[in-house]
């Protein structure tokens, strides 16, 4: 690797790092109801949407009236999302006359959307009208994202409240997580994007003359080609701050009207992971102990950064059958070098595998180069960050409560070992949290390994898979491995549009977002009531070193053992026949 | 028709997520 290229991956994880905190802070304000500088312009607007909806503001819920809300706002939302797919045809604002979605397909992306994950079984530019990205997808992407961190907040409430019923309201939390979050986030990253080249415009698709004219598959000449326009910068400014990751255009943050140049890309990839990185920070603020969160975010980071290594230097490798032909793979001033195959020329190898590692590990999805062309190692980092339950970093809320679900399991396994009474942040883990948390992390194995396993197995689910061997069972885990962690990027060579997978991978979706929410929130619940015990001679410090190497063996130690033999038979073994 | 389908299958899927919350409760309650 270049020394340009170590200096790019210092630069991002430096900016990274020195936003956590402000923006941490920030968000700790907002959800804790404090004043915050956006006060004046945007508690009107709070005010009247909680008129408008009838919503309570005072009125705290306990953990089942939140997760009701949580899960009837969800639902209703799923439901117009389809609607709007089922309707598109007879809708305003579809200049190209598109038809309407398929059932099935309709139904994939109405709760990809909703799930904040965002696999996307379609071509954006050719199935999805003007409205129904805006209205369905785009708001998906904020009210998801904000369902999320609504959860993780109510978890955080339940640390540090002591002898409560409550853990705060669904609807307060939704709707600032929104306005004061979000939107600005938002607002602030489309207008950068839109500064560099991103579209954002109703008119319809312009047709344009080629600057060398060429000749299609029927030996036809063509001069002209039409291109895709539409409201994207809007759109991909949230699908990157709320880790969603869907795509306006077909090829993601690939296209140069997503992506135009290194800087957007550079935007782009701190999106992915600020607020899921600044999270950590707001939780170590609302508990009252920075050192908590600076300790989980250092845990993340430690898994994180050796996944970026290894992908950049999978990829920087090149391809070994490449090498037997003698094609010159190294990077030089004329070339990226390495394995450039379904890579941007605009990116290079660090940017792409930079952002596959963030895109993977923050269950983002978005993607600036093909997944399923990169090197079997490199693709694996992507994979198996997934695998870990998306809590490196992770989704927006739903990563940091992942996590936090871990340093239950942890702290309840090290105080068996040690003898010590498993408690943190003053409360006893009990084995109800321990059921919880144990339902949180294997969850997500079942859907996974049981999904890829009966896909594999069936006609309807092995058909689609365009490759034979082992690459061929790597994009079907990749697959679940997506859909099953709430991810949404996906191994292209795998047709995915089919009712088979469009209602298998649905399921995933669902059954990996809600049953994975309900048990954080029961945790949250049950914490809440419980006393906070102050510190003695016999408590673990969790935030110190010691505890960050604990929590990563823990996470490690579960993904390893929960995924190594299914890697072992798709990309581990695709990369040792590749050198053999 | 289709449509039907995967409406009642999205309600059914929450009506179970709504049991799954009276089961967490009955499970936190000992």
């Amino acid at each position: 690797m270049t020394t340009f290229g170590w200096l790019q991956i210092g630069l991002y994880l430096l900016l990274l790092l020195l936003l956590t905190k402000p923006l941490g802070a920030y968000m700790a304000r907002v959800y804790q109801g404090e004043r915050t500088f956006l006060e004046a312009l945007l508690r009107p607007m709070e005010q009247f949407i909680y008129r408008a909806s009838g919503a309570r503001a005072q009125d705290e819920m306990d953990w089942k009236t939140y997760a009701t809300a949580m899960l009837v706002f969800n639902a209703l939302g799923l439901l117009v999302v389809y609607a709007l797919q089922r309707l598109q045809d007879v809708l305003p604002l579809n200049p190209q006359d598109l038809s309407a979605v398929s059932p099935d397909l309709a139904f994939n992306t109405a709760v990809s959307f909703a799930t904040n994950t965002n696999w996307q079984g379609y071509s954006g530019e050719t199935t999805m009208s003007y409205l129904t990205q805006m209205l369905g997808l785009t708001v998906q992407n904020f009210v998801s994202a904000a369902t999320g961190m609504a959860v993780l907040v109510a978890l955080v409430r339940g640390l540090a409240r002591h002898s409560a019923q409550t853990v705060g309201s669904f609807w307060v939390d939704l709707t600032r997580g929104t306005l004061y979050i979000l939107l600005p986030l938002s607002l602030m990253l489309a207008l950068a994007l839109i500064s560099q080249g991103v579209v954002q415009t109703f008119s319809p698709y312009q047709t344009v003359p080629l600057l060398q004219p060429t000749t299609d598959a029927n030996r036809q000449t063509v001069t002209q080609q039409t291109l895709a326009l539409g409201p994207a910068a809007s759109q991909i400014a949230i699908k990157q701050l709320g880790t969603n990751g869907g795509g306006f255009f077909s090829t993601n943050s690939a296209h140069p009207f997503e992506n135009p140049t290194p800087l957007s890309n550079l935007l782009e990839m701190l999106a992915i992971l600020l607020i899921p990185a600044a999270l950590c920070y707001t939780f170590g603020r609302m508990v009252g102990d920075t050192r908590q969160g600076w300790a989980v975010l250092a845990a993340m980071s430690i898994v994180f950064a050796p996944m970026v290594g290894l992908a950049v230097w999978a990829e920087q490798s090149g391809n070994p059958a490449f090498a037997r032909l003698g094609v010159d793979q190294t990077a030089s001033d004329l070339q990226a070098g390495g394995n450039m195959e379904g890579k941007e020329v605009r990116f290079g190898i660090v940017n792409s595998a930079l952002w596959a590692t963030a895109t993977t590990a923050a269950s983002n999805g978005s993607v600036n180069a093909m997944h399923d062309s990169f090197m079997p190692l490199g693709g694996l980092a992507a994979m198996w960050l997934m695998q870990l339950g998306e809590v490196v970093y992770g989704g927006v809320g739903s990563g940091l409560y992942g996590m936090l679900a871990f340093v239950i399991i942890a702290v309840f396994v090290a105080g068996l070992m040690v003898g010590r009474t498993p408690e943190y942040l003053g409360k006893k883990i009990e084995a109800f949290e321990m059921k919880m948390a144990s339902l949180v992390i294997l969850i997500p194995v079942l859907v996974v390994l049981v999904g890829t396993a009966v896909a594999v197995v069936t006609p309807a689910g092995s058909a689609s898979v365009f490759n034979p061997g082992p690459h061929g069972l790597s994009e079907v885990l990749y697959a679940f491995s997506s859909a099953g962690n709430n991810n949404g990027s996906a191994f292209a060579g795998l047709n995915a549009n089919t009712p088979f997978y469009n209602v298998a991978l649905g399921l995933a979706m669902l059954i990996a977002r809600y049953w994975l929410a309900i048990p954080v929130l029961a945790i949250a619940g049950s914490l809440a009531r419980k006393n906070k015990a102050p510190a003695g001679a016999g408590t673990l410090p969790t935030h110190t070193p010691l505890f960050v190497v604990w929590l990563i063996a823990v996470v490690v130690i579960v993904g390893a053992l929960a995924f190594l033999p299914a890697l072992a038979l798709g990309p581990l073994v695709e990369h040792l026949m590749l050198g053999a | 028709m289709h449509d039907l389908v995967f409406v009642v299958f999205v309600l059914v899927f929450f009506a179970v997520s709504l049991g799954l919350i009276a089961v967490c409760q009955r499970l936190m309650e000992g």
